[in-house]
């Protein structure tokens, strides 16, 4: 690219800029620098999102990763015992355009996660902010954990 | 949709918000794991196009800095488990994400632009007036 002459014809300079492309992506893929950041978020937007589930005394949380995913293509069911989060993700890329890489892809996932404690599915509670999806689900009462004072005798 | 257009060599990281401590800082607390986000990179007639799955950012906790022809997007990741209670179940981690590229010099770096929604980053990278296609008119006589 440095010692590009005048004359060089503009689909020559086009390639060469297409080469320092896939030469960088190529490098940065390598192992051993890949092995420098951790590639998990090639797995956030497969068939199955993982998901991570936290808790405290009143609720559940489920969080998964779905970038990309608007919330009108995103379905949240729920029962007592179970959780249920399906959706598409699709690609936004024109159509003249070319394609010099592609990590991320169009996917239909689906996601079942049975639940530690009852829920009440009535009260839960779905928000998608930022390519994160946190579903507040408030337990059932009698699952709920109540901090006893224990007085002396 | 915000819009950050960022050609600033020496650009700081931007923190959304967080305090020093909490995070941002290289001379306080260790950042949390990187993660390389997955990209999708294609070319039109006058751009490139970046696009970068980073979910759990913001727009001001993006920072992308063009220097020595390499393009580098940090997006910082502000820990989000502190008020839900523990973890039960981990399937994932949570952690700021970093990614770079080698640019030619058929880049303008001034006019490279970017969006971020709905976790996706979008970074348009205007190719330089040498290297965009001309179509030229042939004069018949």
């Amino acid at each position: 690219m440095n010692t590009r002459t005048i004359l060089t014809p503009a689909t020559t300079a086009m390639d060469s800029l297409r080469h320092e492309f896939d030469r960088l992506f190529d490098r940065v893929t390598t192992p051993g620098l890949a092995s420098a950041w951790p590639t998990r978020l090639f797995d956030s937007m497969r068939p199955h999102p993982a998901a991570n589930l936290l808790e405290d005394d009143d609720n559940l949380y489920f969080e998964a990763e779905l970038p990309g995913v608007a919330p009108e293509n995103l379905d949240v069911n729920a029962s007592d015992h179970s959780l249920n989060v399906s959706g598409t993700r699709t690609l936004d890329i024109p159509d003249e355009a070319t394609t010099l890489r592609r990590e991320r892809s169009t996917v239909t996932f689906e996601r079942t996660m049975r639940l530690p404690v009852a829920i009440e599915p009535d009260a839960i509670d779905a928000r998608l902010e930022g390519g994160i999806l946190t579903i507040t689900l408030p337990k059932v009462r009698p699952a709920r954990t109540r901090r006893i004072a224990v007085r002396e005798a | 949709m915000n819009n950050l257009t960022n050609t600033d060599v020496n650009n700081d990281m931007t923190c959304c918000g967080a305090t020093r401590d909490q995070s941002c800082g290289t001379d306080t607390v260790k950042r949390t794991q990187n993660y390389r986000a997955p990209v999708d990179v294609y070319e039109t007639d006058s751009t490139f196009t970046v696009i970068a799955d980073m979910p759990g950012t913001c727009s001001d906790c993006i920072s992308i800095s063009v220097e020595n022809n390499m393009l580098t997007i940090d997006a910082e990741v502000r820990p989000r488990y502190d008020t839900l209670g523990t973890l039960r179940h981990e399937e994932y981690g949570v952690g700021d994400f970093h990614r770079s590229f080698r640019i030619g010099d058929g880049i303008n770096a001034e006019g490279i632009e970017a969006a971020y929604r709905n976790g996706v980053l979008e970074v348009t990278l205007p190719k330089a007036e040498a290297v965009v296609p001309r179509k030229i008119d042939i004069r018949t006589n």
